[in-house]
């Protein structure tokens, strides 16, 4: 026995899984929506979608490249990801040069300012999405209404749901239900169909890619708040981004917290901030906000929210 | 219901890819024995160069209460007391014996012989029932018995229990957690009744009342052949646990089997449960029934290597690796027991201890590069002691010793569950190894 034998730390075996793939299922669990947002708002929603998804690629390619000087990191599939979730919060009508300054936000100050993937305290296409909401108002809440069939929109636009219950000219009770399963309601590009975005959320939890216990925790706190200030809960949870919010951002494995009461803890305060926005609020969705105030607390959800230790509860530790 | 323990935990490819039969490999021409096989003081060596020694012979005596003796794996001459190198390239004190032709074949010629009027039967109480609890654990520490699942604690040490200590149950460990390991499975599969009146040697020397043989239900064969020597037997009982690795770490079968947990620096009999390998158990036979010092033990060789060569083995301790037959798939990891918790290897004449449960030999893993931690939380999710890897590994990093201390680190097992599930290819483990080193300080 004369060949080479390799020094190697244990465990010298492996998982299969890398962060390339859970990014890849993230995507693919997102195509039933992308699809459904294709279908309603036609050719604008694939150009805000392209856009997005090649600015956001683009920039974190550039800064990697010639700002930083390091290998570049597109290939592990996050910034394709981020732009994406940009797009689906988006309306379909808004100017791609607006599109394009969001994705260069989000990926520039979002996530490479604080050093890259993992490094990041905010979620990334949120930032962007605040960013496009504070800037332009107008155009941000200027949704086009969603025509079945793939078709070019025709111009009109509406305002969303939550907009028209906020300014008491639509009672909440009498919406119909099943529009807000199927998608044919005003929005954002990602935010029509409720059905969509479940099944994306299906796909998640049977692969393992994220836990059941923050999106459910997000609804549960959004109930809550609904159930104590007598509001029609169902409405309230189909409605404006909760589940692509509670599904896809809330569960960012960057700014979540890493312990399942810890994420249960945070998906409640986001539900209930939600709720909170949307009833007493200036804005009429609060989804964003909430998620990136919580994104905020999340190091000290981590501190406090410990797994179940072997060792006997130490008396007041510290704070160091 | 298949229980398992509760607190994180993993579920690696299983590979048990080795086969079942237990081959008895011939005896080394050379045996070289270190001194330092167990836990505890190492073994006092009373034979110089020169001495002729006997199979079976006591050569290294025991230097305190917690330490074992060692014997003469074959007949031959003392070379010398001399530093040998380790398979991990550290060198400690051993006894080497040479062995002439003739006591070569004199040995084997008893050996074979030995091994052929070992029929397997069903448990036989008459034996536990002459002894006295003294007469066995003179007869265990006589032998030189240590914990056969790795930890080589001595024997006769753990079986030394105070009345007043209120040993409940005694849990003998079957599960085999580590992927690729089979020579537990072997050994249950080819002397379940031994290994049963092992276990009640074992409950008398501890004065404990009844024992529960815990094995991972990826094993019905071993099931079977236990179930089969257990049939008359009341006190001792066989669990089936829900495979997940680390079901042999002893604070997660303890919970598995009996769902109480043992806090952190504690021992299994703070809840009245004591934990002996299967294999041990079988030594203690072994030592009480046929007055056989620790000799000899199953490993199983296995991994990337040719089927015909995935074998369990009756090997002499003290054998060399080398001599084991294998081919290596080129450049290779040569793994002193299993892919999750043995040791690499960078030199295979090294001899098997009492301790070594394997070879497993794996092909040159791909490398891949250490991505950044995207905190996705899935090492805290692994970890069966309920810590954050990930934040210990940083806080080891970081040289923050303090905190990681303040964060449990010596809880960790370094079972490598936390490693293993990182996306990011992260060197966890190693850095939390760090921090334990550093924070005792």
């Amino acid at each position: 026995m004369t060949e080479k034998l390799i020094l190697s730390t244990t465990p010298h075996i492996h998982t299969s899984r890398t962060v390339r793939g859970a990014m890849l299922h993230v995507v693919l669990a997102l195509l039933p929506a992308v699809f459904c947002s294709l279908y309603f708002f036609g050719l604008p929603a694939l150009a805000v979608l392209c856009v997005s998804v090649a600015v956001c690629v683009f920039t974190e390619w550039f800064i990697t490249r010639y700002m930083l000087r390091r290998p570049s990191t597109v290939g592990d599939f996050s910034a394709v990801l981020t732009g994406i979730l940009l797009a689906l919060n988006l309306p379909a009508n808004l100017p791609l040069w607006m599109v394009a300054a969001g994705a260069v936000m989000a990926l520039g100050i979002g996530k490479m300012a604080f050093g890259g993937l993992g490094c990041n305290i905010f979620n990334p296409a949120l930032v962007g999405r605040v960013f496009l909401l504070i800037s332009f108002p107008v155009a941000m809440t200027c949704w086009p209404l969603p025509e079945a069939g793939f078709g070019d929109a025709d111009g009109a636009t509406g305002a969303t749901v939550l907009s028209l219950v906020k300014l008491g000219q639509l009672n909440p009770s009498l919406l119909p239900e099943s529009d807000m399963l199927w998608g044919s309601m005003g929005g954002s590009m990602g935010e029509v169909s409720a059905l969509a975005l479940l099944a994306g959320f299906v796909y998640l939890l049977f692969l393992r890619v994220i836990k059941w216990q923050i999106p459910v925790a997000v609804v549960a706190g959004l109930a809550i708040v609904d159930v104590l200030a007598g509001y029609p809960v169902l409405y309230d949870i189909f409605s404006g981004g909760l589940l692509l919010g509670a599904i896809f951002m809330a569960t960012d494995y960057v700014t979540s917290p890493m312990t399942r009461r810890g994420m249960i803890v945070y998906g409640l305060f986001i539900g209930i901030i939600t709720a909170a926005i949307r009833r007493w609020g200036a804005y009429p969705e609060g989804m964003s906000f909430a998620i990136l105030i919580m994104n905020g607390f999340t190091p000290l959800i981590n501190r406090y929210m410990k797994p179940h230790r072997f060792s006997p509860k130490k008396k007041k530790e510290a704070l160091a | 219901m298949r229980y398992s323990f509760k607190i994180g935990g993993i579920h690696p490819a299983p590979n048990k890819i080795a086969s079942r039969r237990i081959e008895i490999f011939p005896l080394p021409m050379r045996a070289s024995l270190p001194l330092t096989q167990h836990i505890g003081a190492p073994s006092k060596a009373i034979v110089g160069k020169g001495d002729k020694v006997k199979r079976g012979q006591l050569i290294a005596e025991n230097s305190s209460f917690v330490s074992a003796g060692l014997h003469a794996p074959v007949s031959g001459t003392v070379v010398g007391v001399e530093d040998i190198v380790m398979p991990w390239g550290k060198s400690s004190r051993s006894i080497v014996i040479s062995a002439t032709e003739e006591e070569h074949l004199e040995d084997s010629h008893d050996r074979e012989k030995y091994w052929c009027d070992m029929i397997p039967s069903i448990c036989d109480r008459s034996l536990s029932e002459r002894l006295t609890a003294d007469e066995i654990r003179t007869k265990i520490l006589q032998a030189g018995i240590v914990g056969l699942g790795g930890a080589t604690f001595p024997s006769h040490v753990k079986l030394s229990i105070k009345p007043e200590q209120k040993p409940e149950v005694l849990i003998i460990n079957a599960c085999e957690c580590e992927p690729y390991l089979m020579c537990d499975d072997a050994l249950m599969c080819t002397y379940p009744g031994r290994i049963a009146e092992g276990v009640e040697l074992m409950m008398k020397a501890g004065g404990i009342p009844r024992a529960v043989i815990a094995m991972e239900d990826n094993k019905p064969e071993a099931a079977a052949a236990m179930r089969e020597a257990l049939q008359e037997n009341k006190d001792i009982s066989l669990r089936i646990l829900k495979t997940k690795y680390p079901q042999g770490g002893e604070k997660q079968l303890v919970e598995a089997v009996t769902g109480r947990r043992i806090e952190s620096g504690k021992l299994p009999l703070s809840v009245g449960v004591v934990v002996n390998n299967v294999a041990t158990a079988f030594a203690v036979w072994q030592a009480v029934a046929t007055s056989q010092a620790l000799i000899e033990r199953v490993i199983t060789v296995t991994g990337d290597i040719a089927a015909g060569e995935r074998k369990n083995y009756m090997v002499a301790i003290g054998t060399p690796f080398s001599s084991l037959p294998l081919t290596l798939p080129g450049e290779a990891i040569a793994i002193v027991g299993g892919p999750m918790m043995g040791r690499s290897a960078v030199r295979l004449d090294a001899p098997v201890m009492k301790g070594t449960s394997g070879l497993t030999v794996l092909k040159r893993p791909e490398r891949r590069q250490p991505l950044a931690c995207v905190r996705c939380g899935a090492c805290v999710d692994a970890c069966p002691m309920g810590l954050e890897p990930y934040l210990l590994s940083t806080y080891g990093r970081l040289r923050m010793w303090d905190e990681a201390r303040e964060n449990d680190v010596f809880d960790c097992l370094e079972c490598g569950a936390c490693s293993y599930s990182c996306p990011s290819d992260r060197p966890i483990l190693d850095y939390i190894r760090v921090a334990k080193q550093r924070a005792k300080l």
